[in-house]
């Protein structure tokens, strides 16, 4: 079933686009998760003229790459394992994602399986309703 | 850098342009003559322009520049028989042939008067298929942006804010 069907049919136990997680992050996890930490200063990101929209999580490999080519221009390929290294860590982000999506959609789920049940703990670990 | 003396005194005096005027790009001969306003007018431009003097009939004298040019029925290339011989067959158009003053605007690539004799549908028609055509897709599309996206299996991208913390499944990255 596709996303855009099920937003009609079943949109109770599916996360709608562009909405942000109903749940605690750490639910249901033993450890507590790992923030995500930005690693590359506003100011080295300025200096560096980094266009606002690249300015996220891998902007440090962004700028790493960025010092390498200056480096080693106009022989770019040199620049091959930094290039390699930023491409990884924007995979990595969009995995997130998509393991949130799924995690997000099983407790949608489960949150609604146990409300029709009618048991007092359905809500645990929601922000919103 | 300066042109020759001999060439700066041709552009200096008029020389050189009352030249072109008169032999090379000169409208005279093929300009017409003025509104005929007597018989004998009226004939000698009927034979000017090869015609008979009572098929002869000149554009009123309404000071657009017609002159005594003869007033030719409105017939379009495209009206014009496709099976005789004619000798311009690209134009449809016997040689020595007089032709019609808005003959640059009727060529088989831009307009007929009489196209409404030769259409296949009425006008209404191919006005109305034009703009349900254009704004039946337009509205596809701009309806369609709203009611069907595409499946989006992940969740919006996480962006450094200082009032929104993120947490991630890696170990080597962020």
């Amino acid at each position: 079933m596709g996303h855009a069907w099920s937003e009609y049919v079943t949109p109770e136990t599916t996360p709608l686009r562009g909405t942000p997680s109903q749940f605690d992050p750490h639910y249901g996890f033993s450890v507590p998760r790992r923030e995500k930490k930005m690693i590359a200063t506003l100011a080295e990101m300025e200096s560096a003229k980094v266009p606002i929209d690249a300015r996220d999580f891998c902007a440090h490999m962004l700028l790493n790459l960025r010092g390498c080519i200056r480096e080693h221009f106009p022989f770019n390929h040199h620049c091959h394992h930094e290039r390699e290294e930023y491409y990884e860590c924007q995979y990595h982000d969009y995995l997130d994602r998509m393991k949130d999506y799924e995690r997000e959609k099983r407790l949608l789920e489960r949150r609604h399986k146990l409300r029709k049940q009618g048991a007092p703990n359905a809500d645990e670990g929601t922000l919103v309703a | 850098m300066s042109l020759p003396r001999a060439v700066i005194g041709m552009l200096r005096s008029k020389t050189i342009y009352s030249i072109s005027i008169r032999k090379v790009v000169s409208h005279e001969p093929w300009k017409p003559g003025p509104y005929p306003k007597t018989e004998e007018e009226r004939v000698a431009a009927a034979k000017k322009y090869g015609l008979l003097p009572e098929e002869y009939e000149p554009y009123p004298d309404d000071g657009l520049g017609a002159g005594d040019y003869p007033k030719l029925p409105d017939i379009g290339q495209d009206s014009k028989s496709e099976y005789y011989p004619w000798d311009c067959p690209e134009h449809n158009r016997n040689f020595g042939e007089i032709m019609h003053l808005r003959s640059d605007l009727w060529g088989s690539d831009k307009g007929d008067p009489n196209y409404k004799e030769k259409a296949r549908f009425p006008d209404w028609q191919r006005v109305s298929a034009l703009f349900i055509a254009i704004f039946g897709l337009g509205g596809l599309m701009y309806s369609g942006d709203f009611l069907c996206k595409r499946y989006a299996k992940y969740m919006p991208k996480q962006w450094p804010q200082d009032e929104l913390k993120h947490y991630t499944y890696s170990d080597k990255y962020f």
